[in-house]
């Protein structure tokens, strides 16, 4: 393994990807805190948690407020990449990311328009608990 | 720091405190501002080491996601129950796809 790509996209190939068994399965890396990869909830969970930074929210008749001031959301998640810059760990694609590390709207992140942050969303990123 | 210039194996990925001194002890990959790339997994240690340095409670990131977000949030499944009902992943050709584009 040397390519700079396998190393960002494996943790070093501890984490293989494309493997006859998926490891992202095994109870050792669920039990393990991962937070880029190993995430796991619900839907309505992960719901939470991103309205939560756009807006006070009601869950069951409870108030939530808002996790942010609308100058710390805009600062959070206003592209700071230069555009068209490749990116030097995802095959030198275009991609764009936030002061905060969320990914905004650009040719790899091109649902929803303008002012969407978050991340593409590779299935390894979330899982979803079945209800 | 998008990651560690070694082999590592699971069992690294899987110890937090092993993981920080790796990431103490690696120099940046390029100068800091003359580019950028995707930090697939050093996002993940960087960021919950800095929340659990500044939480006066000193909590892992997976407990304070729980704690102060969602208790539905897991990162780090501890509770049988929880695990007896976590999805299984399966990779396809169409997800491979997509993977390698982004």
């Amino acid at each position: 393994m040397s390519m700079i790509y396998d190393k960002t996209l494996t943790c070093s190939g501890a984490l293989p990807l494309e493997q006859p068994k998926m490891i992202y399965n095994e109870s050792q890396v669920h039990r393990a805190e991962l937070p880029a990869v190993n995430g796991i909830t619900n839907a309505r969970s992960l719901a939470k948690i991103y309205s939560l930074l756009i807006n006070d929210v009601n869950e069951n008749g409870k108030k939530l407020k808002c996790l942010l001031s609308k100058n710390i959301l805009t600062q959070a998640i206003t592209n700071i990449t230069p555009a068209g810059e490749p990116d030097q760990t995802l095959y030198n694609k275009t991609t764009s990311f936030s002061k905060s590390g969320f990914q905004t709207y650009g040719d790899c992140f091109n649902i929803f328009g303008d002012g969407v942050f978050g991340h593409t969303g590779k299935t390894i990123i979330f899982k979803y608990l079945q209800y | 720091m998008p990651y560690i210039d070694q082999p590592l194996t699971l069992e690294d990925a899987c110890n937090w405190s092993r993981m920080i001194d790796l990431l103490i002890a690696e120099k940046p990959h390029w100068k800091p501002g003359s580019t950028h790339g995707y930090h697939g997994h050093t996002t993940g240690y960087i960021a919950g080491e800095l929340i659990r340095r500044v939480d006066p409670q000193h909590r892992s990131y997976g407990q304070f996601v729980r704690d102060e977000l969602d208790k539905e949030y897991y990162v780090g499944v501890l509770d049988d129950a929880v695990e007896a009902r976590v999805a299984p992943l399966f990779e396809k050709a169409v997800e491979k796809k997509i993977i390698s584009i982004c």
